[in-house]
């Protein structure tokens, strides 16, 4: 059923989750289009953005987009990695509506920065909080909130 | 005097300890076990303390049933603050007496309640069963039995939060998304 997903873009490898659900990796920047693709051809019709799960590999930030399609039952995981140097990717918020907390979670806990987000700000932490606390690599250095480990 | 005080204390001390009214604040699973206390299997109301307001003015006690996070402590000093005396509070749960699980560098939970408000009774377990909640009430009335009209001036110094505000309009306004500035830094 994914022929036709194949013939249209590059994909870098795909691997089986589980035995009815695959997984494509893909470059970053064709992210947008295959989920524009993968919406509207009427043989996929992947109509709903289960969730967008986003992975720190320590050297990269690997982010996954689960899909599901009411109409023939089916899932599948569209994949790409996005370097440290460059930590930006396109939003899909005009694709799917839901994805708009989604990636503004992402972008409070990972710090990754979503290009073409109508109100990119956090959403679970306050404002003022500095660092992007779910990466690896972070430390709990912030002055204000040390009254906690007195 | 003090033979006068004390039978008014008496008599005093026994209302406010059968009619401990909870405030309404319950921010994760212990507040499910303290729905459960004053409902009808374990029903609270055998104790007086069944009426849980919604405001802060018309409530003695404080329950704080379940993980207060940076962004939370903010509302809960004011709703603190905002209560009438004598007021006191119960820390139910594990999180909020020392940090529970969340204890070893968290980024967003407060490690024990008793950071930014004093506190009466701790309760820890996760979560404390009804039986626990209903202990911790009676072993409070027992304390409120012991207090003396005669007390009451340093009960209240006592009662002062841990932390200042730095700018009471900001706490109020709640600018900037509850911003922990507004908290002010260290203890006092």
């Amino acid at each position: 059923m994914f022929d036709i997903f194949k013939q249209n873009f590059e994909i870098i490898s795909e691997n089986n989750v589980l035995p009815d659900i695959k997984q494509f990796y893909v470059n970053k920047n064709d992210i947008k289009q295959i989920l524009i693709f993968l919406k509207s051809t009427a043989s996929l019709y992947f109509e709903r953005l289960d969730c967008i799960i986003c992975k720190d590999l320590e050297d990269k930030i690997e982010i996954s987009y689960l899909l599901h399609s009411d109409k023939y039952n089916t899932k599948c995981i569209l994949s790409c990695f996005l370097e440290y140097s460059d930590l930006t990717i396109e939003s899909v918020e005009a694709v799917f509506k839901g994805a708009n907390f989604d990636e503004r979670e992402i972008y409070d806990l990972f710090g990754v920065e979503f290009t073409n987000h109508p109100n990119l700000q956090r959403i679970l932490l306050q404002k003022s909080f500095k660092g992007h606390p779910l990466r690896k690599n972070y430390i709990m250095t912030d002055e204000r909130l040390m009254y906690n480990y007195e | 005097m003090n033979v006068i005080l004390t039978s008014i204390d008496a008599i005093y001390n026994w209302a406010r300890s059968n009619s401990l009214w909870p405030l309404t604040f319950a921010t994760s699973c212990c507040g499910i076990e303290m729905m459960s206390v004053s409902a009808s299997d374990y029903d609270i109301a055998r104790f007086g303390s069944e009426v849980f307001r919604g405001s802060p003015r018309q409530a003695d006690l404080l329950i704080t049933a379940g993980t207060i996070t940076h962004k939370m402590a903010p509302l809960l000093l004011q709703l603190y603050e905002q209560m009438a005396e004598p007021k006191y509070v119960i820390a139910m749960g594990a999180c909020t007496c020392t940090g529970g699980m969340f204890k070893n560098a968290s980024y967003s939970v407060v490690n024990g309640v008793d950071k930014i408000i004093p506190v009466d009774i701790y309760l820890p377990m996760c979560p404390p069963k009804p039986e626990a909640l209903i202990d911790a009430i009676r072993k409070l009335q027992k304390k409120i039995k012991s207090e003396s009209l005669s007390e009451r001036k340093e009960i209240i110094k006592s009662h002062v939060s841990k932390l200042t505000l730095k700018d009471n309009e900001d706490i109020l306004t709640l600018k900037d998304e509850f911003n922990i500035y507004t908290l002010g830094v260290k203890n006092v």
